[in-house]
């Protein structure tokens, strides 16, 4: 199994309602950008137990670890050319790590289904079609992100078996790869939009809500809770 | 050729051009009857996934008939889609729920389907189709002959009165083979009306009751299955040999399957 693709798996992450694990992903993230290097390390360490605790395959997953490497090694660069400052560019580094981790989090636990109808739902209190377009829009994005690491994946594992060397004419080679992969991508796309016309689907049709039960706001509490007095005191 | 106009499905002369000079379906006629099956086989690139595109409402029509039930559906393309099913040659595009289960519900959502009633018709379609054990697995981990079950599911639920099958044995195994193969036997048992597009016609050729060769977009062939399974060796349509004679109806590869 390639990576950001839904295990459904009974943990007690997997078991927690979509609208817990959305507001946890979304307090991490926000806090995580600036706050002191020792909350980032923390929140970092804390994400890779969770990671392991819910037997996520990291081996299977670390193929693709490229691209976030490459994302990884521009980030922080150009973060140290710019500043100078090593223990910045290491959170810098903590919290880009940590970003990746919580959204593999949320995504192998999460049905991408069940984080669209949680969003659009909470959203058309609001405005209903504004909600639930948002809810297509979120729904159909997460749709490709497997697709396209799929599609990465067979890219690399069939240029592999022809005897390819990504560290000859790099360049070339990237160029080539990267263009491969939009034209794989934008074919399965057409098709993806064939298969939900012929489905009938329709973007703003109306989303379940999730119940939230007492178990998830507790969890959403006290999590919440101690994640904002480590970000106050560290 | 014998077009029926009072059958289930009547087409007669549809031409699709997807908006260019070259026309991929020309002056295509024929007819289904309802509870029957027909095999619907060309060449790669005859336009036999355009054909059923078309006749779906997914892609636009130049001209042409199409009656269902003996009502002119041809300007109707919406109500096309939503009484024609069809299910994809790639299975990885088609299938969108991140569980079975939820894949079958994606469809009863979109056309608005009580939860009780979907239910009810989830439990039905994997019971017919035996994929009740993996209602709750992730698609993507199943095998090939399994993901064409679960896609043809995925449209059963909805009830259709028509259904396409386009390249349902493409990149199967043998055993996933024999389970498409028993899926469409078991929906003709129930009284399903069926098109199978496919260029490997000794698979299931035997459990057709008619059979159509595209060439190049025309019809070249017309008919009852057995009468015309002559003339698709002449047309490029490979059909196993026996001691280099193509083998005939009743010695059909798979027909006991």
């Amino acid at each position: 199994m390639n990576i950001f693709h839904y295990r459904d798996i009974d943990t007690p992450l997997h078991n927690l309602a979509p609208i817990t694990k959305i507001i946890l992903t979304l307090v991490i993230s926000s806090l995580i950008i600036k706050s002191s290097i020792i909350f980032t390390s923390s929140i970092a360490v804390t994400l890779f137990l969770l990671l392991i605790l819910i037997k996520v395959p990291l081996r299977n997953y670390a193929k693709e670890g490229i691209y976030f490497f490459f994302l990884l090694s521009v980030i922080s660069i150009s973060h140290y050319i710019s500043s100078e400052n090593i223990v910045g560019t290491i959170q810098i580094t903590l919290a880009f790590i940590s970003m990746i981790m919580v959204s593999v989090i949320l995504i192998d636990t999460t049905a991408f289904n069940d984080i669209a109808s949680t969003i659009g739902s909470f959203l058309s209190i609001i405005s209903p079609k504004l909600g639930y377009r948002i809810a297509t829009t979120i729904e159909l994005t997460l749709h490709m992100i497997p697709l396209f690491f799929d599609s990465a994946s067979e890219l690399r594992t069939a240029r592999k078996a022809r005897g390819q060397k990504m560290n000859r004419h790099v360049i070339r080679n990237v160029v080539e790869y990267v263009s491969a992969l939009f034209a794989i991508t934008f074919i399965k796309v057409e098709h993806l939009e064939l298969a939900l016309k012929a489905r009938l689907f329709d973007p703003d049709r109306e989303r379940e809500f999730i119940r939230v039960r007492k178990k998830d706001l507790f969890v959403l509490l006290v999590a919440t809770f101690l994640i904002i007095i480590l970000y106050l005191t560290l | 050729m014998h077009i029926v106009k009072n059958n289930m499905l009547s087409v007669e002369n549809l031409n699709i051009s997807l908006g260019g000079n070259k026309e991929i379906v020309k002056e295509v006629s024929f007819s289904i009857a309802k509870g029957n099956t027909l095999l619907l086989c060309g060449k790669n690139g005859s336009g036999k996934s355009v054909l059923l595109r078309g006749l779906k409402g997914l892609i636009p029509i130049d001209g042409g008939s199409i009656f269902l039930d003996g009502i002119d559906l041809s300007r109707k393309p919406k109500i096309r889609n939503k009484d024609i099913a069809l299910v994809f040659q790639d299975t990885d595009t088609q299938i969108v729920g991140q569980t079975v289960y939820k894949d079958l519900m994606f469809g009863l959502n979109n056309i608005g389907i009580k939860k009780d009633e979907s239910e009810s018709r989830i439990e039905e379609v994997a019971s017919l189709l035996s994929i009740s054990s993996l209602l709750h697995k992730n698609p993507m981990n199943l095998s090939g002959g399994e993901k064409r079950r679960v896609a043809l599911g995925g449209v059963l639920v909805m009830k259709p009165r028509i259904i396409f099958l386009d390249e349902p044995f493409a990149n199967l195994d043998y055993p996933g083979i024999i389970q498409v193969i028993d899926s469409i036997v078991t929906l003709q048992k129930e009284g399903a009306t069926i098109i199978i597009a496919t260029h490997e016609i000794e698979k299931i050729a035997y459990h057709c009751d008619s059979l159509l060769i595209l060439d190049k977009g025309e019809v070249v062939a017309f008919g009852k299955t057995k009468e015309t399974l002559t003339q698709a060796e002449n047309n490029g349509i490979h059909i196993p040999t026996i001691n280099n004679k193509p083998i005939g109806f009743e010695e059909l590869t798979w027909r006991k399957m």
